[in-house]
């Protein structure tokens, strides 16, 4: 997927206007810097829009304050000592899969990055932003957007464009591989792209040789995790 | 599992699913991880090891729902309690992905 960003100075794509929300966008706060959080708290407290609801400083009470409070946007520095780490990204991504999480971080590498945003972050802030950068942040991933710092919007989005490079697959492989997700059968794989089942099971044969995988299944959760199609 | 089989890979994927017993209403729950022998996901009530469950898997990437979606039956093997919430592990008996209805 390309990522979007709402209109200001950071990544340059233009997308919605910021909307006014009728209920206030609830918020939690997860840092182990007291200092850090006030500072964020106050800040927000100047838009009526946005309320915090909550404040965490480990892993375990952030995860239970997502599922007690159902916040609908996570503010974490999951690199924080005691803030689980990806482990925290995981256990938010399938026990409170509605908040959105954006990572607030000092410094972020680009593995790291990868693995975020593969465990579905929405936004990414570096500490040494403008502090303007947080409400408009937040109300950009509230709208159903992405937000990146400017300074990491190259990896983010070279991500999607890199993993079908790396795997070497061919055009009409990837195209195969979109069908299957599609739930194609082989059939109907032949029939789109004007080609026999011979020669789509023989696409397929070398799709599963190249990526180690033996089974349908197993290919379409290969190409969710690594971003192969878009 | 034979000692030269590579055990199958497992992704990190937080994908929501419906599961059910025979004659029981659906529940729904979410992946913790996936592969292409079986899964880790969350759960609403324990099912006894060996249990047979009823799986329809939804397939999404990065929020946008995919317009295929993955069928199959599963047995319980493990039961996993945290302090959050309960995991249940199952492995696959068999499976289909299928466009969605």
């Amino acid at each position: 997927m390309v990522p979007v960003t709402c209109p200001g100075t950071h990544g340059g794509v233009t997308g919605p206007e910021m909307v006014t929300e009728r209920t206030p966008i609830r918020i939690v706060i997860a840092d182990e810097s007291p200092v850090f959080r006030r500072g964020v708290r106050d800040l927000l407290k100047a838009d009526p829009a946005l309320t915090v609801v909550g404040e965490s400083t480990c892993g375990p009470e952030t995860l239970a304050l997502a599922h007690q409070l159902n916040p609908d946007i996570l503010l974490v520095d999951i690199f924080m000592r005691d803030l689980g780490g990806l482990e925290l990204l995981q256990a938010l991504a399938s026990g409170a899969p509605e908040t959105k999480t954006i990572l607030v971080v000092g410094a972020i590498d680009r593995t790291q990055l990868i693995q975020a945003m593969q465990l579905g972050i929405k936004g990414l802030i570096l500490k040494s932003a403008d502090p303007s950068v947080y409400p408009r942040a937040i109300h950009c991933v509230q709208s159903g957007e992405l937000w990146v710092s400017r300074e990491l919007l190259t990896e983010w989005a070279q991500f999607n464009a890199q993993a079908s490079r790396k795997f070497e697959l061919t055009p009409r492989e990837l195209e195969i591989i979109t069908e299957v997700l599609a739930g194609s059968s082989n059939k109907q794989i032949a029939e789109k792209l004007g080609i026999t089942v011979d020669t789509v099971k023989r696409h397929l044969n070398n799709i599963f040789d190249k990526l180690g995988l033996s089974t349908r299944l197993e290919l379409s959760l290969f190409a969710l995790h690594h971003h192969v199609v878009n | 599992m034979a000692e030269w089989q590579q055990r199958a890979e497992r992704f990190l994927l937080p994908l929501p699913l419906r599961y059910r017993t025979a004659g029981d209403k659906w529940f729904e729950g979410r992946t913790h991880n996936i592969s292409g022998t079986g899964l880790l996901f969350t759960a609403k009530q324990e099912l006894a090891i060996g249990t047979e469950i009823e799986l329809n898997l939804e397939l999404e990437c990065d929020g946008n729902q995919l317009p295929s979606m993955v069928s199959a039956r599963a047995s319980i093997v493990r039961a996993l309690p945290t302090q959050s919430q309960l995991l249940l592990a199952a492995k696959f008996l068999d499976n289909q992905l299928l466009p969605r209805s």
